[in-house]
């Protein structure tokens, strides 16, 4: 729907689904011929594919690591990076005080995507019984050993031998066990005890690939504050598999990550499509942040993020205010080459942000069976690596930090001088230390650099400072900042470009109430 | 001993929600239609309670109770030599001696099923209720249908109820025990869960949703929380079985199959006989017959086709 078109790749062996739907599209005008291409063949010829000229875009689905590494580990990660695996697993919680009957019966009516997980409050051990022909009940005996698993038998089918995987239940297992790790290849449940729901928060917080999370308790105070501290951009409370009203698909655990991915094959309307591989500027000669500073600056933004994302928006908006207020008076004599903020734009921008982050909240959408609260919560410590020849363009910082994270920046040391300005007014006024560091860089592979510290989010402004597909691999968010989205200081900023900022610095959460009629 | 009361939960927008689900079910069709209505058919108590019953009504019942179907449509369904008759008849005390002596003169052995405990508001002295027990099983009652105090329940005095349904139980003698809850105005769903288990630790042999004089009688929410408190009350025993008999508000075929069909899910195969699984109507007999009608000779019967019950 975005206008794009598309080639896909893919191997012989899974081709033939792939090929039966590029056909489908172009049988009775679905598609103009051309909009969807399939081409079977071994993945060497993506190296082929990067390398054409008219390739905007490339991006990985379902590629295992190994392959990945083998084919674009060096070379510079563009494109939506969807090839992060992503699983549909559902993370489900059961506290001592739910209603057991309730969560095992929505566990095995979840059709389709298997709710791979569900974590038990010990003191209420006992879950049912597990009769061989339904997963209607559970049995959890011991907690931890011996390793249990209860599978239905299948009607067998005529002629056709197993082709299906039967409903697996798996009862006292270990995080290391290799069913948590890996995608599940069918509706398999696996059983975890945990002590209370501090444990289950850390638990579900560790567990890799998982879209959504729902949470039984009938205790009110434990339920909302367990869906709270969970990482999920969806949380259920007392219910599973419920529509999302943010436009996932019914009936299946969604990803909201997946949402905001598909975003990225849009281009906004004040920016051409980058190629993939633009020739890269000549390098400069300035020293690296060397790792332990850069990990320092890290680590002390992550120690000083939590603090910071919670506060209530007005508190930090006061800050920001305060930081204005500090930047306005002492609009002394430049120095060093330093650009300063002769025309107010950055304390324009603080204040305005500062209103924004008071009024914005989240979104409450009402549907028959339930209400769903949608929030928008920051996404941790952000790395933003700046490469442009321009001075750094101080109009990113105020979003960022408005909207909770904390921000370490690189960026060549001809910006560095106003933003230590910046920083030093935001430290005079609240901000607590480590939730702005800029440091001065080589901006060649800076970006490489950032995200080797793993940060919560990346922004990459220039083509410099692009980092390979090795680092990005472990950054949930990656963003290439398009040019057109910072004008020259004095211009208005194009229309549009708030609501991009908001949405990069920040991810969604949703969190589902249950209740009223049906 | 009742620690376990204050731990009981029951999620009442998931219960419905479930409860949702069973309407998307697919039913039966056909052949196995007409013999799951047969299977609802033994399952059925026939009830009349109504304040103007007299020996001659009660008389038709019972001969409606022992011929259910109509012979010439079980001989061409191949099933008029199995014995399908209704699992019981229900009628007040008073009448309950009409309907013994109705049902030995014709010769057939279906029990015949009292109300007792001040049916059915319950609102009665605890000695006249046991009174009308012990005499409804001296008139030839082989099954009681007690009323709980609502009050009990609502006012949370749990060893009231336990002690009141047990001497109701001691009351009985030999007689089969069916508690009935008045789920309608027990107030919430874990009231509901709370009030089976009570029930069934006193000694019931059956626990049954409303008497059908409330205004909400047996839906699938209640009859599902019910039938949770069942398992668990086996699983914690081992070895007792408790059956299920939801009452009241149950008018079609359709209806009736849907509740076999969530038995069989939430219990199992075996609660699908009379011992254990009843279902409390009394039109609801027509509505099967109409069904089966059509089965056999694919139009509906016209109203003086079928005998009344």
């Amino acid at each position: 729907p975005t206008g794009n078109t598309a080639l896909v790749l893919c191997s012989p062996a899974t081709a033939p689904p792939l090929l039966l739907l590029g056909e489908l599209s172009g049988e009775g005008e679905a598609l103009p011929p051309g909009v969807l291409n399939v081409l079977a063949g071994p993945l060497g010829l993506c190296q082929a594919l990067r390398a054409h000229p008219e390739v905007t875009s490339v991006t990985f689905l379902g590629a295992p690591q190994e392959e990945l590494q083998a084919l674009v580990w060096g070379s510079p990660c563009r494109g939506p990076r969807l090839g992060r695996p992503r699983g549909g697993r559902v993370v489900v919680i059961v506290l001592d005080s739910a209603d057991l009957d309730s969560a095992a019966a929505a566990i095995t009516a979840t059709p389709a995507t298997p709710p791979a997980l569900g974590l038990l409050g010990v003191p209420r051990g006992q879950f049912g019984d597990a009769p061989a022909g339904t997963l209607g009940s559970v049995l959890v005996g011991t907690p931890i050993f011996p390793t249990q698993v209860f599978q239905a038998p299948l009607p067998a089918l005529p002629g056709r031998g197993d082709r299906f995987y039967p409903p697996t239940l798996i009862s006292g297992a270990a995080l290391t066990l290799r069913c948590l790790q890996e995608p599940a290849l069918g509706p398999l449940l696996v059983l975890l005890p945990v002590r209370g729901p501090g444990e289950a928060v850390a638990v579900a917080s560790a567990l890799p690939q998982s879209a959504a999370a729902a949470v039984w308790a009938q205790d009110i105070t434990v339920a909302l504050d367990t869906a709270d501290r969970l990482p999920q951009g969806l949380v259920w409370l007392n219910a599973l598999d419920l529509l999302d009203p943010s436009g996932g698909c019914a009936g299946g655990a969604t990803d909201t990550d997946l949402d905001e991915a598909l975003r990225e094959f849009g281009c906004p309307p004040w920016e051409q499509p980058p190629k993939v591989d633009e020739p890269l500027s000549p390098l400069v000669t300035v020293d690296d942040p060397g790792d332990p500073e850069l990990a320092q600056a890290v680590a002390a933004a992550r120690g000083a993020a939590p603090g910071w994302g919670r506060l209530p928006g007005a508190s930090r908006a006061r800050v920001l205010r305060g930081a204005a207020a500090a930047l306005g008076a002492g609009h002394g004599t430049p120095k060093d080459g330093d650009n300063g903020d002769t025309d107010g734009s950055l304390q324009r921008a603080l204040l305005r942000w500062a209103a924004h982050v008071e009024r914005v909240g989240g979104a409450v959408q009402e549907v028959p069976g339930g209400k769903a609260l949608l929030t928008r919560r920051p996404l941790g410590v952000l790395g933003v690596a700046w490469s442009w020849p321009r001075p750094l363009a101080l109009q990113l910082l105020p979003p960022a930090l408005a909207l909770g994270n904390c921000v370490v920046v690189v960026s060549p040391p001809g910006g560095v001088g106003p933003a230590q300005r910046l920083r030093k007014a935001l430290v005079a006024a609240g901000l607590p230390g480590g939730a702005l560091t800029v440091l001065p860089g080589n901006s060649r592979g800076s970006g490489s650099h950032l995200a080797r510290q793993h940060p919560d989010g990346l922004w990459l402004c220039g083509g410099d400072a692009d980092c390979d597909w090795a680092c990005a691999v472990s950054v949930p968010r990656v963003w290439g900042v398009p040019a057109g989205l910072l004008r020259a200081p004095g211009q208005d900023a194009p229309p549009g470009a708030e609501r991009e900022l908001e949405l990069r610095c920040t991810r969604p959460h949703c969190l589902w109430l249950p209740g009223g009629g049906p | 001993e009742l620690g376990w009361i204050s731990k009981v939960y029951v999620n009442r927008p998931a219960v419905v929600r479930h409860a949702e689900q069973i309407k998307n079910w697919k039913t039966v069709k056909g052949n196995w239609q007409a013999a799951w209505l047969l299977k609802a058919v033994t399952c059925i108590d026939l009830t009349t309670l109504s304040g103007d019953d007299t020996p001659s009504n009660v008389q038709r019942l019972c001969f409606k109770a022992k011929h259910p179907i109509r012979e010439d449509l079980l001989k061409a369904l191949d099933m008029h030599d199995k014995g399908i008759t209704v699992g019981a008849v229900c009628v007040y005390p008073a009448r309950v001696s009409d309907a013994v002596n109705t049902l030995k003169a014709a010769g057939c052995n279906i029990p015949v099923a009292s109300v007792a405990a001040g049916f059915p508001a319950g609102q009665t002295p605890l000695e006249t209720k046991l009174t009308e027990i012990r005499l409804a099983v001296e008139y030839g009652a082989r099954e009681i249908d007690i009323v709980i105090s609502r009050s009990l329940v609502l006012t949370g005095q749990w060893e009231g109820l336990y002690e009141e349904i047990r001497l109701c139980r001691a009351a009985c003698g030999e007689a089969h025990m069916k508690t009935i809850l008045a789920t309608g105005e027990l107030g919430s769903l874990a009231n509901v869960y709370k009030a089976s288990m009570i029930a069934m630790m006193a000694g019931s042999d059956f626990i049954k949703t409303s008497t059908g004089k409330e205004v909400e009688n047996a839906t699938f929410p209640v009859g599902i929380v019910m039938m949770r408190a069942i398992k668990e009350y086996y699983w914690q025993t081992g070895y007792k079985v408790v059956g299920f008999k939801p009452a009241g508000g149950i008018r079609t075929a359709r209806e009736a199959i849907t509740w076999l069909m969530l038995v069989k899910e939430e219990l199992g195969v075996e609660w699908l006989t009379p011992e254990l699984f009843r279902l409390g109507a009394s039109s609801l007999l027509g509505d099967i017959e109409q069904q089966i009608f059509y089965h056999v000779t694919g139009t509906y019967a016209l109203q003086h086709e079928l005998a009344v019950a």
